[in-house]
């Protein structure tokens, strides 16, 4: 495949292009199929081969697509593992999952006399950065998909 | 929203966060853990802005009495700075492998929970 974001040749499983550092299926200036340059911001698909600049990847409603730049996935696992439980997953658009985490965590963390805090803020933390992990190799995510 | 806007947002929410804690004169007396309003316990990362505070302003013991997270916060806020100035060109792919990702979190979740098991949770019992 070819990096969407500098159209030199990477390696399929590869999570930065080694050339330009960005997440090699996320950007579409390229077509990652054939490496063709894609002059026209709006196009979805490479005049040269057809192929979705997207990387072929779903894009149905309910999908969240990767951002460029992509979210730092530490930075996302502590938000949510640190400052407010699912705040992670908020920012990186899964909003009523974090809802739900947080309200979750409250409800356990008072049920628990504070002594739950860190089942919980681990957890979330982890589920924040395996998920900002996925969108930053260039998958596109559901809102409500876990780990 | 661009790729460059996208960026400058980040980067100055990064260094208007660092600014504040350096130049404010007293952390308010708001406070910034919800966890603990609502449960009156700790939890693990608590005391961290604290300690961000003190070591800005140059006090390493209270800092590391505070939270010990308050020196690998600034690392992976350094990172990430560096990261977003440096996007798209070779130098971003110094800093932004997976490898180091893994070993900034597992670090970060170790450090918070030693610390919570035997310093925040033993205070706050007594």
């Amino acid at each position: 495949m070819f990096c969407g974001n500098c159209g030199s040749e990477t390696n399929s499983n590869a999570v930065a292009c080694l050339k330009c550092g960005a997440a090699p299926r996320v950007g579409r200036a390229f077509c990652q199929n054939c490496g063709q340059e894609n002059k026209n911001a709006s196009a979805i698909v490479c005049v040269s081969c057809g192929a979705s600049l997207t990387g072929g990847v779903a894009s149905g409603s309910d999908m969240i697509q990767p951002g460029n730049p992509p979210r730092d996935p530490v930075l996302m696992g502590i938000l949510s593992g640190c400052c407010l439980v699912g705040l992670g997953q908020m920012i990186l658009g899964q909003v009523p999952k974090g809802i739900v985490l947080l309200i979750c965590a409250i409800g356990f963390g008072i049920i628990t006399s504070g002594f739950g805090a860190p089942i919980f803020l681990i957890l979330a933390g982890v589920d924040a950065y395996m998920i900002a992990n996925k969108l930053k190799s260039g998958r596109p995510v559901s809102s409500w998909e876990f780990f | 929203m661009g790729v460059l806007l996208r960026r400058w947002i980040e980067l100055a929410a990064i260094v208007g966060g660092v600014a504040y804690l350096a130049f404010v004169p007293a952390l308010p007396s708001v406070p910034t853990c919800a966890y603990r309003v609502l449960t009156s316990m700790p939890c693990p990362t608590c005391g961290t802005t604290r300690g961000l505070f003190a070591l800005l302003h140059g006090d390493v013991r209270l800092a590391m009495q505070s939270n010990p997270l308050s020196f690998l916060v600034p690392l992976i806020v350094l990172r990430r700075g560096f990261v977003l100035t440096t996007y798209g060109t070779r130098c971003s792919a110094l800093f932004n492998h997976q490898a180091i990702d893994r070993t900034l979190m597992a670090s970060f979740f170790a450090i918070a929970l030693l610390h919570y098991l035997f310093v925040a949770l033993p205070a706050a019992i007594r």
